[in-house]
């Protein structure tokens, strides 16, 4: 009796374990008005239209968001949506793929492991007839609309922005999220860039967007480096703790820091002088915005092939005194607002990307 | 003439030996800016860094000396935090959320004793099990999202130096000074787990049931040690051991937040091995342990003084601690040799 109840136990363990493994994120679909089938083309008839997205794992705080505000468009835009994690995986963000163009989804969203793997799913979804949303990357196929960041123009206007705020002294540094992800490749990018041009002495640590690692590579870099004026983390979730090692280090008042995301605690930060600036993307206009985009495609409409989410730059007013009138920085393709905008935008998306804005 | 030979232990040598290699190559090698900046900042730094990782380590040590194996290292402390952190939101009391790390850490190792021992289920499927159960449970608890945490206590307990804690305040020039620079309280919590380890490793009865059931498990039962309360025992030191580690790292960080699993578990596994700890079991002290814990951030910390490429350090860490397990095996080889000789 005993080994059958091991054995039994053995086996629901072990299916518990690839059930978990699966990281499904809670389904948040809601059941269908009508009992219509949905036609071959993929579209339904009376039905809510589906859309299945695959994000790249629901684990960080900024995808949590995402999918809070996602759920919040597809309730005002009336759709279905279903959330999938792909655990950091590409063969698992495959078959997630192929899974949704098999059950007929609508339109697939995807935030790609890897944009050059998934280019042949997404063109096979594309044949199909199903409309795909390339979410915060470039995949360059015939069959998507890619909807990105202005990533690499805010982090070099950051950069050059940083540099000018530590009187163009001492060493920058750069904490950066993993390399291979699209975001924190074009914001190095932008920050590369901007150091050879203006010949500034720099070094680079990841984070793995991981707040733990971000905060020993901050120690390890104010360690290493005496004169180091000013950090730039391009992720808040990481800044936090960047902060904190700055601050365990009693170096607030000469190390500087730049943030990225435009989560509600870096705006408090900057407005309470803590970070240089922060840029809202917002994790949760980022999801609502998404899924407003995939709507456009199921309700027909042309869209360019790269749409571009409306970005701000968060500084204080004494801040943007200083760009404009000391530093003279070119300010003409960039939005700046203050923390207090900052913090009522993040969560004002309805009113910036609901139906009829 | 007979002469008595004492053959030289240098199994047990092992991680000494790796942390002189280590320290000769940075100290000789290590570029001119690091050696510029380095200092009293650097190794507090080291010691505050690898203080999680220990405490980890230390379970995992337990777990290992039976023989057995713990996947929920990692996000079982992502896990302790976030109910920590959560027990911290309702109660503004930071007591209250060491308490409840602690306490999840404790429930969570209960759990896999319990379904390792008195179920049967081997504990390589019960802990990788639990280890998804974790991931899972740890979004959960305050739904994926980050709360800040800033107070006096906390950052005493996430980085603050012996001499905050004890008020003191030394003069300019004291040699004291650089010394409780170093030791931080991160440290001292380190200190004291081991301190534990040590005592009920080597002190109490429980200590050597753990030692036997590792080393020959039939022969322990034989012997009417009591396999099931020996390694549900370890497994629960283990969950506190997650527990304390995660308000520490908590705490560092100024944020609660379950994405802090990371290589933690590789890390822990690593640092029982490269101290001499056997993955069969019976083999390993606290004091191996410690030192591959300080392999273990000597080696992460010389990737950064060398300047290695970010994608290279797993990779040379891997390749590192399978040097060090030759060696291992060398001596030990040399040591059975040198026995048959003698």
């Amino acid at each position: 009796m005993k080994k059958m109840l091991s054995v039994l136990l053995s086996a629901i363990l072990t299916m518990s374990l690839f059930a978990a493994c699966s990281q499904a994120a809670p389904d948040t679909s809601t059941p269908a008005e009508s009992t219509s089938t949905v036609a071959n083309t993929g579209e339904s008839t009376g039905a809510k239209k589906r859309i299945g997205v695959a994000m790249i794992n629901v684990t960080q705080p900024f995808f949590v968001d995402m999918i809070e505000a996602g759920n919040d468009a597809a309730e005002d835009y009336n759709v279905e949506i279903d959330w999938k994690s792909c655990e950091d995986s590409l063969d698992k963000q495959i078959s997630v793929l192929e899974n949704f163009i098999e059950a007929d989804y609508d339109c697939i969203m995807v935030d790609a492991v890897d944009t050059v793997g998934i280019a042949s799913t997404i063109e096979k979804a594309g044949k199909a007839g199903i409309p795909v949303v390339t979410m915060g990357q470039l995949v360059d196929t015939d069959y998507n609309v890619s909807t990105i960041y202005s990533d690499y123009l805010y982090a070099s206007f950051i950069t050059e922005m940083l540099w000018n705020a530590t009187g163009q002294e001492g060493t920058l540094a750069l904490i950066y999220g993993t390399k291979g992800n699209f975001t924190s490749d074009e914001r190095q990018r932008g920050w590369e860039d901007v150091c050879g041009k203006l010949n500034i002495n720099n070094v680079q640590k990841p984070s793995n967007f991981n707040p733990d690692e971000g905060y020993k590579a901050a120690q390890n870099l104010l360690s290493a480096n005496k004169d180091l004026s000013g950090i730039f983390s391009v992720s808040d979730a990481v800044t936090a703790s960047v902060y904190k090692a700055v601050s365990d280090a009693q170096r607030e008042g000469n190390v500087i820091i730049a943030s990225n995301d435009g989560n509600i605690d870096a705006s408090q930060a900057v407005k309470d002088g803590k970070y240089l600036c922060t840029v809202l993307m917002g994790a949760k206009r980022v999801g609502y915005w998404n899924v407003k985009v995939a709507t456009q495609l199921l309700n027909g409409e042309q869209l360019d092939p790269v749409l571009y989410l409306p970005e701000h730059l968060i500084v204080t007013d004494e801040t943007k005194e200083k760009i404009t009138n000391e530093w003279k920085l070119d300010t003409s393709a960039i939005s700046i607002i203050s923390p207090d905008d900052g913090i009522r935008l993040y969560d004002d998306y309805r009113s910036e990307f609901g139906p009829g804005q | 003439m007979n002469q008595t030979k004492h053959a030289v232990d240098w199994q047990r040598m092992t991680p000494g030996v790796a942390i002189l290699v280590l320290v000769t190559v940075i100290v000789v090698c290590i570029p001119d800016t690091w050696r510029q900046g380095a200092g009293v900042q650097t190794i507090s730094n080291m010691f505050l860094q690898m203080s999680s990782l220990g405490v980890i380590a230390m379970g995992a040590l337990m777990v290992t000396l039976t023989g057995g194996i713990d996947f929920t290292a990692g996000w079982g402390t992502a896990l302790a935090g976030v109910v920590g952190g959560y027990a911290y939101l309702l109660t503004e009391n930071l007591f209250v959320m060491v308490m409840a790390s602690v306490l999840t850490g404790f429930l969570l190792g209960l759990c896999n004793g319990l379904v390792i021992t008195r179920l049967g289920i081997n504990p390589f499927v019960t802990t990788l099990a639990m280890m998804s159960a974790c991931q899972g449970l740890s979004q959960m608890v305050l739904e994926g999202k980050y709360v800040m945490l800033d107070t006096r206590a906390s950052r005493l307990i996430g980085g603050g130096t012996l001499n905050e804690l004890l008020g003191i305040t030394y003069s300019a020039g004291n040699p004291l000074t650089w010394l409780t620079q170093i030791i931080s309280v991160p440290l001292l919590i380190l200190a004291l787990v081991a301190v534990v380890g040590f005592v009920l490793l080597n002190k109490t009865r429980a200590g050597i049931h753990i030692y036997a059931v590792g080393g020959k498990e039939e022969a322990a039962k034989y012997a009417g040690i009591s396999i099931k309360n020996t390694k549900l025992l370890v497994y629960c030191f283990a969950g506190v051991c997650y527990g304390v580690a995660s308000v520490i790292i908590m705490c560092r960080i100024a944020q609660i937040t379950p994405t802090v699993s990371g290589t933690l578990l590789l890390d822990a596994i690593a640092a029982t091995v490269i101290g001499g700890t056997s993955v069969a079991g019976g083999k390993g002290t606290v004091g191996g342990t410690v030192l591959g814990t300080i392999v273990i951030q000597l080696l992460a910390s010389a990737l950064i003084f060398f300047g290695m490429p970010d994608t290279l350090p797993q990779a040379v860490m891997g390749l590192a601690i399978l040097v060090v397990l030759l060696l291992d095996s060398f001596f030990a080889k040399k040591q059975r040799s040198s026995h048959r000789i003698s």
